[in-house]
């Protein structure tokens, strides 16, 4: 039993000196940053993605956080962001990146905004932008899972397959009125997942919905010289 | 093997003898082989006495005493088992286990013909069943004791039932007392109920009172169940439960998008939809469907050009006699931006429209000449709107139960339109009773009560109530149907009074025959409530608004 207890604790201290011999890499002394998307967005994925039929507005403005590997330091710390041109497909009239970030002293992260544009070549094909840190004096870049965000947006609908659910409430579909639909009940600060099996909503719920876009569409007529119509050249009605 | 099957024969027609048994059943009734059960209207001394016919509930503790009459050839041969069963929709209530529905058990609560039973049941609703069966023979008969569809409903302790006086209290807020009488003759008796809320909850209700109407707690329910109120004051909406009037919602969390402007001036349920009108916008809230248990966006109409009312109708929809191609909507609103009446169906987001009016039409129901007065419910079914006209008052009464869209809505004929010149102090008019069974037409300017109706072709009115010194009319309250034909429903006539001077508040009970909006002492000495009419009590808070919950 001696000999083996004496065996075995020579095999972990080899093992323990083995490990240290490769030992060299310290962030604090390498410090990387990382991109992080809005967590509601992009959690575990490297990628984001928009349709501006649920945005107010015309513009949406993503948060993004650039976050360091390694310790805080107590001054100021500036971190590079370029667009990779190779991986985008949007126009550069269509997003706003900055060109850097600073990360201030005593703070291990900092946020910065991609501005994205709705514009009409949106209807029909989604963009995107890949945008991801390059190395500057203070950060080296990170680790290649999230080195990088991709953002990829558009205008487009489809119908979804639960429209004959929704049928009772907003009627025949049109894509126009689909998207007076998005619109409005964004613009309300209601939800806009509509599916019947996953939002929860039940029929008096989605009955206030029928009510509320039919108060919107009087609005909209009432306030626009012609009234609304469908891509048919239909009366969108509720 | 034949011999075998020979003596099965045999043996078959040994035992052979069952039916013939059953069928041999003579004696003094006659051949009788089936048992009959049936509440025993005699000894009970009248089948109004049934607990289970007339009674929409029962509460903890009740004595429920129901003898039971026995058709059968050899009753003494029966041995009896009265069930009680959770029960919903005509059936034993289900619950789910598992993957599967199965079926409440039942319980048994006596082992006698005749019933006598202290209610220990939870809150529920309930079937009573009598199941009376031969020990000799195994034949068997079973009675359902209560007729209604749904089963008797148990209710929770804590509800005190009776008329709810929605009282201004002096430091202006809102109190809530409770008046029940022997002509109300389901509640017990004469009793009053002084600062039944602020004792109940160790508070008044904030803000001065505005209205009290039966409202419902959202449950899905194919019925009309008023188990709570709404009030509102001046500061706030709020719904209670009826037991023990506990808070359940308040303004800002009854709607789905709270209104800009708080003004709730009028709020109905009926037809399993609750209408809420607040500041010329109507809402609504299904309780036939699954619900948040919250009002809706506001009704749409065309460019939302719309300012309803505070009338909402009582009698809308029916299907029992309706008349082919009856409008039956869900509710009618007054449109005062409009000058018109506008039908809101169920269901649906918007509001729909009449039909041109008929160029021989007695009213126009698509434009007013004003905007009435006041729009109230009277004659049973009709509405009936107070015009203050160039030459004079006049009542215009229209029709929108149960009727079709023919371009003419007048109630009346020739008659829907009648001068009010005979009618005393009528320009003055502030308080009306809405919701009339009868035709009589109860109003107020705040000093005495005034009685017209337009179906015994007088043109005057008649001084129902004369207030004394500084007393002024506060409220006006006609008691609706009690449950089905219950006797004294739709008889009496509340009127709330305050005086000033000495801070008292009066409430006047009058027997009314509501056709002809005068006084009739009829029911009250038949049913042990006295000949005395008016019946007057005092001691009340300044009373605003009242309602019955089983009598809206």
């Amino acid at each position: 039993m001696k000999i083996k207890n004496i065996l075995l604790l020579a095999a972990v201290s080899l093992f323990g000196l083995t490990a240290c011999e490769n030992d060299g890499f310290y962030y604090q002394d390498d410090a990387r940053v990382r991109l992080v998307g809005d967590e509601n967005w992009t959690l575990g994925t490297d990628s984001l993605e928009l349709s501006f039929l649920t945005v107010t507005g015309d513009e949406a403005k993503i948060d993004v956080d650039a976050c360091i590997m390694g310790e805080v330091s107590d001054k100021d710390r500036v971190a590079n962001i370029i667009v990779d041109n190779a991986l985008t497909t949007a126009d550069a009239s269509l997003y706003a990146v900055p060109a850097s970030v600073t990360i201030p002293a005593g703070s291990n992260k900092a946020t910065f905004q991609v501005t994205l544009r709705n514009a009409e070549v949106l209807k029909s094909k989604t963009v995107r932008l890949y945008i991801k840190v390059a190395e500057s004096a203070d950060f080296k870049v990170g680790v290649n899972e999230e080195n990088h965000l991709i953002l990829k947006w558009s205008n487009i609908l489809t119908k979804p397959l639960y429209w004959d659910e929704l049928k009772e409430f907003f009627g025949e579909y049109s894509e126009e009125k689909y998207r007076f639909i998005l619109k409005t009940l964004a613009d309300k600060g209601y939800d806009t997942n509509l599916d019947p099996s996953t939002s929860g909503l039940n029929w008096s719920d989605l009955h206030n919905y029928n009510i509320v876009l039919a108060n919107a569409l009087a609005e909209y007529n009432a306030t626009h010289s012609s009234s609304l119509v469908d891509e048919n050249g239909a009366l969108i009605t509720f | 093997m034949i011999l075998l099957a020979t003596m099965a024969l045999f043996a078959s027609c040994i035992k052979d003898e069952s039916n013939s048994i059953l069928t041999d059943f003579e004696n003094e009734f006659g051949k009788n082989t089936i048992i009959e059960l049936e509440f025993d209207s005699v000894r009970a001394g009248g089948s109004n006495m049934d607990p289970f016919t007339w009674s929409a509930s029962l509460s903890p503790g009740q004595h429920i005493s129901l003898p039971i009459k026995v058709k059968y050839a050899y009753p003494q041969n029966l041995k009896y088992t009265w069930v009680v069963l959770p029960y919903k929709a005509g059936r034993p209530k289900t619950y789910q286990v598992g993957n599967k529905l199965v079926y409440a058990d039942a319980d048994t609560i006596a082992n006698t013909k005749d019933l006598e039973f202290d209610v220990n049941l939870a809150p529920d609703n309930y079937q009573f069943y009598l199941i009376a069966e031969d020990t000799i023979t195994g034949l068997s008969g079973s009675y359902k004791a209560v007729p209604s569809f749904q089963g008797v409903e148990v209710v929770q302790e804590g509800f005190t039932q009776g008329l709810y006086l929605l009282c201004e209290t002096e430091d202006g807020n809102t109190d809530i007392e409770i008046y029940t009488s022997a002509l109300m003759l389901i509640y017990g008796g004469d009793n009053a109920y002084h600062n039944y809320y602020s004792e109940l909850a160790g508070k008044t209700i904030p803000g001065k009172p505005r209205f009290i109407r039966g409202g419902t707690d959202g449950k899905i329910s194919p019925y009309v169940t008023k188990n709570t109120f709404v009030i509102a004051t001046d500061k706030d909406l709020y719904r209670f439960n009826k037991t023990g009037m506990v808070l359940m919602d308040s303004w800002d969390n009854m709607f789905y998008e709270k209104p800009e402007v708080f003004n709730p001036q009028k709020f109905f349920f009926q037809n399993q939809c609750e209408f809420l009108v607040n500041n010329g916008k109507l809402y609504t809230l299904n309780t036939d469907v699954a619900n948040s248990r919250k009002f809706s966006a506001p009704i749409a109409a065309d460019v939302n050009n719309y300012e309803a009312a505070p009338y909402l109708m009582k009698n809308t929809m029916t299907s029992w006699g309706a008349t082919p191609n009856a409008i039956n909507a869900a509710q009618v609103i007054y449109d005062q931006k409009n000058l018109r009446f506008l039908p809101y169906y169920a269901h649906k987001a918007t509001f729909s429209g009449f039909t041109n009016t008929d160029k021989d039409a007695y009213l126009d129901a698509n434009k007013l000449p004003a905007n009435p007065k006041y729009i109230f419910n009277g004659g049973g079914d009709q509405t009936y709107c107070l015009m203050d006209l160039a030459d004079g008052m006049y009542l215009y009464r229209y029709q929108f139960f149960n009727v079709a869209d023919d371009g003419d809505f007048s109630a009346d004929g020739a008659r829907s339109i009648l001068p009010l010149s005979g009618c005393e102090d009528i320009k003055n008019a502030k308080l009306f009773a809405d919701y009339n069974a009868g035709a009589a037409m109860y109003y107020s300017s705040g000093k005495d009560v005034h009685a017209f109706s337009p179906a015994t072709g007088e043109t005057a009115s008649h001084k129902l109530y004369t207030c004394e010194g500084d007393e002024e009319v506060t409220a006006l309250y006609v008691m609706g149907t009690c449950g089905g034909g219950w006797p004294t429903s739709n008889v009496i006539l509340f009127v709330g009074t305050w005086s000033e001077s000495t801070k008292t508040g009066k409430l006047v009970q009058f027997e009314m025959d509501h056709t002809t909006g005068l006084p009739n002492t009829m029911w009250g000495p038949m049913f042990g409530a006295g000949d005395e009419n008016p019946v007057i009590t005092t001691g009340w808070k300044k009373i605003i608004d009242m309602t019955c919950l089983d009598a809206e």
